[in-house]
């Protein structure tokens, strides 16, 4: 029976794209036999799927998942840079602490699950590695170490405690073979349990909508029900329409049961709550009052059509770690992203697995933008602002779900286009990554300036990072107001970087010492953080006083804005204040 | 035929998507049900009156807030949250086991402009314009603390167009009008409800969320002004 999955909102498609990306995958490696290859098909509406292919999915599912995440690879990628480092001698000491750590750790997990005399005999020889010229020894030990953890069933074990946990629970919680009690399980247990949770509801459910259609009387009704009979939804359905004919069955099919909200003209047993897609949904007994009229029974009515595609959703997404906050501040948090575009299945599929390459690639989020804008062969430029970004991490225990919506306005669009490549001067990456963040998300980056600015002064970096964002954020506000030609503008920008750098030689020259430029620039931040102009431009006639030399006319824009922003001029001449080897980085910017 | 051209504007909104329990996302302009649900209330409408809208209007930024929200864990509660923060000497408190809260992000439309025609029977429409007139209470739409100052209340005349003519708005334009060609962001937005079950099963409209500056599709009509209208039935 052939079925038709329209793309709808955001979640459902990341489910179309997982479910696509999985059948694809067991085509590829023999998983799903020949006589399904037409099973799952691309329409520009969404996705054709052949019931049939079902009882397929679940091993291709979890086969794929093992790939993906699996532990074995992960950890002989890390060995293996670990042996690259531990021959030089210098290197001996640190590393052979981290790799010691590292096989202990997982060789523990491993002996939890599975007797093996030889890692034990293994951990026990390592803790003799001590000396340099134990080296020979020490990689004969990993490359046992890296046999046993490739044992299939030890590699099977590991990644499905690893992907479980980390990735599925934040998108489930806790259903099905996420619960803590299916742990013990192991590969066929839970394509079993995948099957029985998600599968055999789809089946039943759409031979019911057949039934509904073609029974001819009320004992045909009945005896289906009562062959499905181990089936929840069907239980109470039994006792309601036992005694109706079949045209009073229809009919108390038809005002009764609930159609989904996802896929409109299946019959809905289900519900949209935590349980089916954790990131935005509630748990329907402790939140009444997010339902209309208090309704606690189905709120949101789902069909187990739409709970099976939504399972796919973490397959859809990329998933990539991210840092948040800033230095001390910072944590890693793992989001799912997902690229969404008004266009055919085909195209969004594409646009997301090119997204998820990248990421693989360690790209950082700009160049992804820009390339896929420019990814994007000949479409007009009005295409470009409708790509938008969803990004979200979601924590199952605290509940609590942050996302991103990153709409891309046009003149982002652009500004991409012409110039993304200048923010690679931005380093530290983080720094990067947040400039963007925030200017995706309409945001001023003003903020992730000050904050730049300030670990520039406090670790005495000085590279030309500053510049560029200074440079970049007012670009990104003269595109904004619809200006094309960046020439002027930056021409004043640089001008005032460059008092900056005059004014630091000249500090230099009279007190030969860091320490003074290093306070002023302090001083001023703080003015131009908050926003205090008048406290600014005290403190630079002070310093160009002092210094005896005449001050420029640009700087009284910090009080009139007519050409640059205040926060544009103190940062600029700031960032000028803090720069000493300048010379070549500019050359080849400007280059 | 006449409609009733209002123009809003919101300094914060947020039009929430049915499934956004957990992050309160917004729809960019307010759907049809919200606009329809706004209208009813000023007329004090226990049951629903024909109507055909067009919905269209711009926002400067999307903001994120962050908000206490109260969960109810049972349908018969002895105490009901009143927030009296910020009131002197006043105590409050409620049974945890009833109520819990939790924050949450809610996603928010900043500086909202709101274009929005109404096409009823002319007694419908000079009904709301009444009340419009001596309402008892503020307006809002979408949440009840979004407030919406009415900048403009007209009948118009609106006609179909026939020449060319680039959009001044973004705009919801029902998909049955957009060709291939004009790209937009798909939405089904929510209409009216009949009740089944005891919850409300929606009839949907398919939309596309077309930008600002793009050709007109054909099909659809202009008012006396000018301004572009895209009714959604």
């Amino acid at each position: 029976m052939k079925v038709k999955l329209h793309m709808g909102e955001w979640m459902i498609n990341m489910g179309l794209v997982g479910l696509y990306r999985v059948f694809e995958y067991g085509r590829k490696n023999g998983i799903i036999s020949d006589e399904y290859k037409d099973s799952v098909t691309v329409k520009p509406w969404g996705i054709e799927l052949d019931t049939d292919v079902l009882p397929q999915l679940p091993k291709a599912y979890f086969l794929y998942l093992l790939e993906e995440y699996s532990v074995a690879r992960r950890e002989c990628e890390r060995l293996d840079s670990y042996i690259e480092q531990v021959k030089k001698e210098e290197n001996f000491k640190n590393v052979v602490s981290s790799i010691k750590k590292s096989i202990n750790d997982t060789g523990k997990k491993v002996l939890k699950y599975f007797p093996y005399p030889s890692l034990e005999d293994v951990l026990e020889k390592l803790k003799d590695v001590k000396k340099a010229e134990h080296v020979s020894q020490l990689i004969g030990y990993i490359n046992e170490f890296k046999t046993i953890i490739n044992d299939q069933k030890v590699n099977e074990k590991l990644t499905l405690n690893y992907f479980k946990p980390a990735i599925l629970r934040s998108f489930f919680g806790q259903v099905s073979f996420l619960n803590v009690a299916k742990n013990n399980l192991d590969f066929d247990g839970h394509i079993e349990e995948f099957y029985k949770s998600y599968i055999v509801p789809v089946l039943n459910d759409l031979i019911f909508e057949q039934a509904i259609e073609t029974s001819r009387s009320s004992e045909e009704m009945n005896a289906f029900l009562e062959t499905h009979n181990d089936y929840q939804p069907f239980k109470q359905l039994k006792r309601e329409v036992r005694k109706k004919t079949i045209e009073e069955i229809r009919e108390y099919v038809r005002t009764n049961i609930n159609k989904c909200l996802l896929f409109n003209e299946r019959v809905a047993f289900y519900n949209f709550e935590e349980m089916v897609f954790s990131p935005i949904g509630v748990a329907k007994d402790n939140a009444f009052n997010f339902s209309w009229h208090f309704d606690s029974q189905q709120p949101k009515p789902l069909s187990s059509l739409a709970k099976l595609v939504l399972l796919f959703a973490p397959i859809g997404s990329t998933i990539y770690y991210k840092s948040e906050g800033i230095n001390e501040q910072t944590e890693r948090r793992l989001y799912a992203g997902f690229v969404q575009t008004d266009a055919t299945f085909a195209e969004i599929l594409q646009k997301n697995n090119h997204f998820s390459q990248l990421k693989k690639k360690r790209e950082p989020f700009n160049k992804i933008v820009s390339q896929l804008v420019q990814s994007v062969k000949k479409e007009s430029e009005y295409t470009v602002d409708h790509l938008f970004f969803l990004e979200f991490f979601s924590d199952y225990d605290s509940k609590k779900t942050h996302l991103h919506y990153y709409h891309l306005p046009m003149y982002l669009a652009h500004y991409f286009k012409q110039h993304a490549d200048k923010l690679d001067y931005i380093k530290p990456y983080d720094y990067r990554e947040q400039f963007v963040q925030y200017v995706l998300r309409g945001a001023d980056p003003v903020y992730v300036i000050y904050n730049y600015l300030r670990d520039c002064i406090k670790n005495e970096r000085s590279t030309i990072g500053p510049y560029i964002a200074v440079q970049e954020r007012h670009r990104i506000l003269q595109f904004k107001k619809g200006v094309r030609d960046m020439s002027t503008t930056d021409k004043r920008v640089s001008a005032l970087f460059m008092q900056g750098r005059e004014i630091r030689e000249a500090i230099i020259r009279s007190s030969s010492s860091e320490k003074k430029v290093t306070s002023i620039a302090y001083r001023l931040l703080n003015a131009a953080k908050a926003g205090n102009r008048k406290n600014f431009m005290d403190t630079l006639l002070r310093i160009y006083m002092s210094a005896d030399r005449p001050i420029s006319p640009i700087f009284l824009n910090a009080l009139h804005e007519r050409d640059l922003d205040f926060a544009t001029v103190a940062n600029a001449f700031i960032a000028g204040l803090l720069a000493n080897q300048y010379k070549e980085e500019q050359e080849e910017v400007q280059a | 035929m006449k409609a009733l051209r209002l123009k809003l504007f919101q300094e914060t909104a947020c039009y929430k998507k049915p499934f956004a329990s957990k992050v309160a996302e917004t729809y960019p302009l307010p759907p049809y049900s919200t606009v329809k649900g706004m209208i009813h209330a000023l007329l004090n409408a226990d049951q629903f009156i024909p109507m055909r809208l067009s919905v269209q209007g711009t926002y400067e930024e999307k903001l994120l807030d962050y908000q206490r929200y109260y969960f109810f864990k049972k349908k018969e509660l002895s105490s009901f949250p009143l927030v009296l923060d910020g009131l002197a000497r006043m105590e409050f408190s409620y049974d945890k086991n009833e109520i819990t809260t939790m924050p949450m992000y809610t996603h928010l439309l900043h500086n909202v402009h709101l274009l929005i025609h109404i096409e009823a029977e002319q007694h419908i429409l000079k009904q709301i314009i009444h009340a419009i007139e001596y309402s008892m209470t503020h307006y809002s739409l979408g949440r009840w603390e979004d407030l919406v100052r009415i900048d403009e209340y007209k009948l118009v005349d609106v006609q179909e167009l026939k020449e060319e003519k680039t959009l001044q708005w973004n705009a919801y334009i029902p998909s049955n009008l957009l060709d291939r060609e004009t790209k937009s962001i798909p939405y089904q937005l929510n209409w009216k409800y009949e009740i089944v079950n005891g919850i409300r099963q929606w009839e949907k409209i398919n939309v596309g969320y077309v930008q600002k500056e793009i050709e007109a599709p054909e099909g659809v009509w202009i008012d006396e002004d000018g301004e572009l209208v895209f009714y959604h039935l």
